[in-house]
């Protein structure tokens, strides 16, 4: 019967229809964020986590975009004063020849310098708070960092005056987090002082983060 | 005397009349109705959760500064906020929630600068939009900023 023989491909042209619509969907959502659309779509298989596991079996952090996760070495670990871990090491890029000081604390940051670690300057660093802007409604502030080999110490000012040192590991990163008296009194970070050696004054790093 | 026809032949005489194309027809639309309900489902189901990077501001911005993205829908969480500037001054990114609070920010004068969180630390925020702001005390610099968003497919 020549309806029968209908039956078939009709069914399949609406199923294709109806999967391009979807498609169109997705596609259509992509870009309702962006004003300016880089966006490319990736079907992930499992929620993205702290860790994935590389091709070789092993695991590596998740970082940022073009971030290369298994170039990730670690240079050092903390903890702040609430328990809080802190993983200091560096990685490089994929999109550019850069490489990075990464910081895997409550969440993962980067930054990174071209074409390598300390072309710019001799510490490389991430300032984190959570909470504010302002100083006296954040709940923790922290500076996380790598620094080259001719640092011998990073002095953390405060607005009050106080100096702190940096703790440092032996792979040569170094962390600080603001005491919970200074941030609730609105005390911030207001500079860091990096120290050779043989404890001479090798650059002043304004912070400045009163806002 | 005469015996009385059938009532169905006699009140409803149009069903017998009606062509087996027609029926035929009718069978075809409805078949292609659950087939249309079937497809749409199971491209849904099929299609799993994914994420997208996108490019959501670029401008030459003075000190305090700079851009935002949308915030995020019910079935979506950012999940990566990068900044990109030329260096050596200070930039600045950030996760803000629909009461203003700011979280996981970062800031610092290497770049580009990239935040991360993952899904169930963006979820717990609830609704967000990413910033990201010259934190320079005086340069003025090209600042570009992107997301990574993750986006539950089967989400009502």
């Amino acid at each position: 019967m020549p309806t029968r023989r209908l039956m078939i491909p009709s069914l399949l042209a609406a199923a294709v229809l109806i999967a391009a619509a979807v498609w169109w969907h997705a596609a259509e959502h992509s870009t309702q964020h962006a004003s300016v659309s880089l966006s490319h779509r990736v079907t992930v298989r499992d929620s993205i986590s702290r860790a994935a596991a590389t091709a070789d079996g092993r695991l590596a952090p998740v970082l940022g975009l073009h971030m290369d996760s298994g170039s990730f070495s670690a240079h050092g670990s903390f903890r702040d004063a609430s328990g809080s871990g802190y993983t200091i090491g560096e990685a490089r890029r994929t999109d550019r020849a850069a490489e990075c000081v990464v910081v895997i604390g409550p969440a993962t940051s980067s930054a990174c310098d071209e074409p390598r670690l300390f072309s710019r300057a001799p510490v490389m660093f991430i300032e984190g708070f959570e909470g504010g802007p302002a100083p006296r409604q954040r709940t923790s502030e922290t500076v996380s960092g790598i620094a080259a080999p001719a640092v011998g110490a990073v002095i953390v000012v405060e607005s009050n005056g106080a100096r702190h040192a940096a703790v440092f590991s032996s792979g040569k990163a170094f962390f600080f987090a603001s005491p919970r008296a200074d941030l609730e009194n609105g005390v911030y970070i207001d500079h860091m002082d990096v120290l050779g050696a043989s404890g001479r004054l090798l650059q002043t790093i304004p912070m400045d983060d009163a806002s | 005397m005469a015996r009385r026809q059938p009532l169905t032949k006699v009140d409803r005489p149009n069903e017998q009349t009606y062509p087996e194309v027609l029926v035929q027809l009718c069978r075809l639309w409805v078949a292609l109705g659950v087939a249309c309900v079937l497809a749409f489902v199971g491209a849904r189901a099929a299609e799993g959760d994914y994420t997208q990077v996108a490019e959501y501001f670029r401008a030459y911005v003075a000190p305090t500064q700079g851009g935002a993205s949308g915030y995020s829908g019910s079935c979506e969480h950012y999940i990566v906020n990068e900044a990109d500037w030329p260096g050596a001054s200070y930039a600045r990114v950030t996760y803000i929630d629909t009461s203003g609070n700011w979280h996981y920010t970062v800031k610092s004068t290497s770049s580009p600068l990239d935040d991360v969180l993952t899904v169930s630390q963006s979820a717990a925020l609830g609704r967000t939009k990413e910033y990201c702001q010259n934190a320079s005390n005086a340069t003025v610099y090209l600042l570009s900023c992107s997301f990574k968003i993750y986006i539950f497919s089967n989400c009502a």
